[in-house]
C-alpha cells in the first residue's frame, strides 16, 4: 500500500516540477521517436569533436571529417580526400599531396588546399594546445602550392609520415582568427565527412545526420545517436531492452549477450596490449635480472582464459602478431622454474614459501591500475596470483592516473598501448631515451618513456629505423628493437585483447577493421559505418 | 523584514568571495595535473609539449595571477572557460545542463516536503502502532543505508534486473527531441535523491507533532470535544509547521550536494555529473563556478526559509519588526 501510495505522489510532484520548469516529456506517448535510427552506447561521451584537439587522432573525426589518407580494411593508407596516394622527394623530405577537386565542407563551402594548410598549421601553433602536436614532430612547413595542390616539408625523412595524413581536415573560414581552444566549433563541427553533428547535449547525446551532400555519396542510416553509458553491465541491460542497438561489452558479459537472438557478437581484432611498466628507478624492479625472468613466470595464456574470457591473444612485446614488423624474438614460454634459477642466480633467493630476499631487501612492489577497468583489474589479480608462485609479492594498488603518475618511480603500472599501423608513431617516445625526462622536471608528468628507460642499444635501433624509408630495412630494425626491449625488459608485455562489440541484427554491413589501442567513432568497429544499412524493425 | 533581506543579499558577494578564494586554494594543493586531465593518460605527448599546452592554458602561472585575472573577469561577467568540456564557456555549459538538474532536485524536494509530511503525520497519529514501529524502522534503515548503495541497488533492481524503469539518461536516446526530461527517467533518481533526505523528515516531523501534542493548548482543544483529526490537522500541525521551515534551507543544500552522486549513478546530464567530470579533470574555471552557484542557491534557500519563518510566526515577526 505504502509503495502504490508513493509512487503516485512521484508521478504527481514529477509532472508539477516539469510544468513548473517548461520541460515537457517527450517519451508519454512514444511517439516522438525517430525511426531509421543507430543507437550507439560509448562509455564516456567525447568532449571535444575537433579533430584538432582531439587526444588521439581518431576520436575527434567522429565521421564527419576526413582525413587526406584513410585505412583500408587491411590497414594499407588508400586516398580519403587526396585524389591519389601522395608522392615523396628522392630524400624524403618533401611529401606532394594531389587534393580532390568535387568536395564541399557540410556548410557548402568549397574544400581546397588552404583548409590542410590551416588545419596543419593550426596543430603546430603552441596556442592551439593541440595533443596532437608531438605526432607532428617532423613537419617543418605546409604549403597550398595551388587549391588542389599541397606541399609538406619535412624536417627529416618520415617514414610514418602517411599515418599522420589521417587527421581530420577542419574548414579554415570557419575558424581563422579565432582562438581555436575555445572555440564553439568544438562542439558544433563543420567537415566533409559522411555524417553531419546535428546535436550535442553535454552528458547526454550525439546526434550525426547523414550528409546528403557526401562526395561519396549518402550513407544509408539517415541518424546516429552516441549516448554515454558508463557502467558496463548498464549497456548490457539496455541492449537486451533493445534501447540502444551497439555497444562494447566487457569479456565477462559477453556469453549473456551471445544467448541473446538480436544481437551479433564481434570479437575485433586489436593491437591493444596490457603492459607492466617497471620503472627502471624503483629499488627492487632497477634490478634488469628480476625484470626479466618475471616475464617467464607470467602464465598468459591462462590470463587469455581468464580474465579475457578468450577473446585476447598472449603478448610479449609492443608489435602484434600478424603486422609486417613483428618478430617472435621477445616470446617465452610459460616456465616459472625458469624464472626461479634467474631470479636465484642474481642473488634473490627463497627459503620455502617465503618471498626472495636479497641483502635484507624483500622482492615486493606495488602494481597500479586505473581503478575504474575492470578488465584491467582481473587481469592484475591473475599476475599477482601468478607472481606468488616464484616468491615475488606483489600488491595491487586500482588509483586514477592522476595519482599513478606522481609516483611513477616506486612500483609497476598497468598500461594500454598498441597501435597497428606504422610502430615508429607509438614505439619512438615510448622507448627513446630523449622522452625520459628527470624525475622533478618542469614536464616530469609526461607518459612518454614512463619507466624512463635509458638505453642506448633501444635508442640507436629506433633512430636507424625512421632513418629509411626502405621496409625491409626497418623491419630488421624492428627486430633488432623486439630483441632489445625483452633485453632491458622495462616493460612486460602481458595479453593482446579483443574488443567485444554487440551490434543489432538489424544492422548490415558490419566488417570490423584491426583496432588501435586508442580507438575511437572513426576506427575499428565503425570505421565502415557509413556503408551501413539498418533493416526496419 | 525588507531589511533582512537586504542584509543578506548584501553579504552574498562577500560570501561568494570567500568561497570563490578557498575552492582556488583548494584546487592549488590538489595533487592533480591539469595538462594530463587535458590529454589524457596514455598519450604520446612529449614534456616540451605539455610545457607549451600548460602555457597556453595558463596552468603555469603563480595561483595568485590566475585567480587575479578570474576575479577581473569575473567582474566583467565572464566566468571563463572551460578546460575539458571542449573549451566552452563556463556559464553556457552550467546554463545548458541547469534544468535537468532543476527538475530532478525539485521533484524530489517536493517528495520530500510532501511525503515526510503525509508520513510524519500518520506515524505521529498512529503512535505506538505497528505502523508507526514500520515507519521508524524503515527510516533509520534509510539513514544508515549509503545513499549511493541505495541508488545502485534501485538502478539494479527495477532498471536492469525487473527491466521496469529505464537506465539512466533523462530521455530515451531515440527521441527526436533530447531537451525535454522523460517522466519514465525521471522516476528512480528523482526517489534515490529525495531518500537522502526523507528519513530525517519523516522524524522531524513525527516528533515535532509529538511535543505539540502534548502542549496545553492542544489539550485544551482535546477538552473541547474537537475530534483527534481535527486537533491534529487543525491545532497540532501549524505550530509543528513552523520549525519544519527552517529545515528546507539545510534540506536544498543537501540535495544539491546529493545530486553529484545521483546524476553520476543514472547518468543524468546535470551539474553534479558536470561537477564530477570537472572535478576529476581539475576543471578550475568549472569547479569554481559550480560552487558558486550552489552557494548562491544555498544562501537564497536559507533566506526563503527565514522569511517563510517570519511569515508563518508572529512571535518571530514581531521580535524582528
Amino acid at each position: 500500500m505504502t509503495k502504490v501510495h508513493l509512487g503516485r505522489v512521484a508521478a504527481g510532484v514529477a509532472a508539477l516540477v516539469l510544468g513548473l520548469a517548461g520541460c515537457g516529456g517527450s517519451g508519454d506517448d512514444g511517439s516522438a521517436v525517430a525511426r531509421g535510427t543507430l543507437v550507439i552506447a560509448l562509455p564516456s561521451q567525447p568532449e571535444n569533436l575537433n579533430p584538432i584537439l582531439s587526444d588521439n587522432v581518431y576520436e575527434g573525426n567522429q565521421k564527419a571529417f576526413n582525413g587526406l589518407l584513410r585505412y583500408a580494411h587491411d590497414l594499407s593508407p588508400e586516398p580519403d580526400l587526396a585524389s591519389a596516394l601522395p608522392t615523396r622527394s628522392a630524400d624524403g623530405t618533401t611529401v606532394t599531396v594531389k587534393l580532390r577537386d568535387d568536395v564541399t565542407f557540410s556548410d557548402g563551402t568549397p574544400f581546397t588546399a588552404e583548409d590542410v594548410v590551416f588545419t596543419y598549421e593550426s596543430i603546430l601553433d603552441p596556442k592551439t594546445a593541440s595533443p596532437l602536436a608531438t605526432l607532428l614532430d617532423s613537419l617543418d612547413a605546409v604549403k597550398a602550392i595551388d587549391d588542389t595542390t599541397v606541399e609538406f616539408d619535412l624536417k627529416r625523412s618520415d617514414p610514418a609520415f602517411y599515418d599522420k595524413l589521417q587527421i581530420g581536415i577542419v574548414p579554415e573560414h570557419r575558424l581563422a582568427g579565432k582562438d581555436l581552444k575555445t572555440a564553439a566549433f568544438n562542439r558544433k563541427p563543420v567537415g566533409t565527412g559522411p555524417y553531419v553533428v546535428t546535436e550535442f547535449q553535454p552528458g547526454g547525446r550525439i546526434v550525426e545526420e547523414a550528409n546528403p551532400n557526401y562526395f561519396r555519396g549518402a550513407p544509408k542510416i539517415k541518424r546516429i545517436v552516441l549516448t554515454a553509458v558508463p557502467d558496463e553491465n548498464a549497456r548490457v541491460a539496455l541492449l537486451e531492452k533493445g534501447t540502444i542497438d551497439a555497444a562494447g561489452i566487457v569479456p565477462k558479459l559477453a556469453p549473456r549477450v551471445r544467448k541473446n537472438p538480436d544481437y551479433n557478437v564481434f570479437e575485433v581484432r586489436t593491437a591493444d596490449a596490457r603492459a607492466a611498466a617497471l620503472p627502471s628507478r624503483d629499488p627492487v624492479l632497477r634490478d634488469p635480472a628480476v625484470r626479466r625472468a618475471l616475464s617467464y613466470a607470467v602464465d598468459r595464456e591462462k590470463i587469455v582464459q581468464g580474465a579475457l574470457a578468450g577473446a585476447g591473444e598472449p603478448a610479449y612485446g609492443p608489435i602484434m602478431k600478424g603486422h609486417w614488423a613483428y618478430s617472435p624474438v621477445a616470446e617465452r614460454p610459460y616456465d616459472p622454474g625458469e624464472a626461479g634459477r634467474l631470479l636465484d642466480a642474481a642473488g634473490w633467493t627463497r627459503t620455502g614459501d617465503a618471498t626472495r630476499e636479497k641483502g635484507g631487501r624483500r622482492l615486493s612492489f606495488t602494481l597500479m591500475y586505473p581503478a575504474d577497468d575492470s578488465v584491467r583489474k582481473d587481469i592484475a589479480l591473475a599476475f599477482v596470483a601468478d607472481m606468488e608462485k616464484i616468491g615475488v609479492d606483489v600488491r595491487l594498488q586500482g588509483l586514477s592516473f592522476d595519482v599513478i603518475q606522481t609516483r611513477q618511480d616506486t612500483g609497476a603500472t598497468e598500461f594500454g598501448y598498441g597501435t597497428p599501423y606504422d610502430p615508429d608513431i607509438e614505439l619512438y617516445t615510448l622507448f627513446h631515451s630523449k622522452f625520459a625526462d628527470e624525475p622533478g622536471d618542469v614536464a616530469d608528468t609526461a607518459f612518454t618513456n614512463y619507466p624512463r628507460t635509458k638505453s642506448a642499444a633501444i635508442d640507436a635501433v629506433l633512430d636507424a629505423e625512421r632513418s629509411t624509408l626502405d621496409q625491409s630495412e626497418r623491419k630488421r630494425d624492428f627486430i633488432e628493437l623486439q630483441k632489445a626491449l625483452a633485453d632491458d625488459a622495462s616493460w612486460l608485455w602481458l595479453v593482446r585483447l579483443r574488443h567485444i562489440v554487440a551490434i543489432s541484427k538489424r544492422v548490415k554491413g558490419v566488417d570490423p577493421q584491426v583496432e588501435p589501442h586508442a580507438h575511437g567513432f572513426s576506427r575499428g568497429t565503425s570505421w565502415n559505418i557509413e556503408d551501413w544499412s539498418l533493416e526496419p524493425k | 523584514m525588507l531589511k533582512l533581506v537586504a542584509r543578506r543579499l548584501a553579504m552574498l558577494p562577500v560570501i561568494l568571495l570567500a568561497v570563490a578564494t578557498l575552492t582556488y586554494a583548494l584546487t592549488e594543493i590538489s595533487p592533480f595535473d591539469p595538462v594530463s586531465a587535458y590529454v589524457g593518460a596514455e598519450n604520446d605527448v612529449s614534456p616540451e609539449r605539455r610545457a607549451e599546452i600548460a602555457h597556453a592554458w595558463g596552468f603555469d602561472q603563480p595561483v595568485y595571477e590566475r585567480f587575479g585575472r578570474w576575479l577581473w573577469n569575473m567582474a566583467h561577467g565572464d566566468l571563463g572557460n572551460s578546460v575539458v568540456a571542449g573549451g566552452q564557456p563556463v556559464s553556457s555549459e552550467i546554463a545548458s545542463r541547469a534544468s535537468a538538474s532543476i527538475v530532478l532536485v525539485g521533484g524530489a524536494l517536493a517528495l520530500v516536503l510532501v511525503g515526510g509530511l503525509i508520513f510524519g503525520v500518520l506515524a505521529a497519529a498512529f503512535r505506538g502502532t505497528v505502523f508507526d514501529w514500520l515507519v521508524r524502522t524503515l527510516c533509520y534503515f534509510n539513514t544508515a543505508a549509503p545513499s549511493f548503495w541505495i541508488g545502485l541497488l534501485a538502478l539494479y533492481v527495477f532498471s536492469i534486473e525487473l527491466g521496469w524503469l529505464p537506465a539512466g539518461g533523462t530521455s530515451d536516446p531515440r527521441a527526436i527531441d533530447a531537451g525535454g526530461v522523460d517522466l519514465a527517467h525521471l522516476v528512480l533518481p528523482m526517489i534515490v535523491l529525495a531518500l537522502t533526505q526523507y528519513a530525517w523528515f519523516v522524524l522531524f516531523v513525527r516528533n515535532t507533532l509529538l511535543e505539540v501534542l502534548r502542549e496545553d493548548h492542544v489539550q485544551f482543544a482535546r477538552a473541547q470535544g474537537i475530534g483527534e483529526v481535527a486537533v491534529l490537522l487543525r491545532h497540532a500541525l501549524p505550530n509543528a509547521l513552523i520549525p519544519f521551515v527552517t529545515l528546507v534551507g539545510t534540506t536544498l543544500a543537501e540535495l544539491i550536494g546529493g545530486t553529484i552522486l545521483v546524476e553520476s549513478i543514472f547518468g543524468w546530464p546535470g551539474l553534479g555529473l558536470l561537477a564530477l567530470d570537472a572535478a576529476r579533470s581539475e576543471d578550475i574555471p568549472m569547479i569554481v563556478a559550480i560552487t558558486l552557484a550552489a552557494s548562491v542557491l544555498v544562501v537564497l534557500g536559507n533566506l526563503l526559509a527565514d522569511v517563510l519563518y517570519r511569515v508563518m510566526d508572529p512571535r518571530v515577526r514581531e521580535a524582528t519588526a
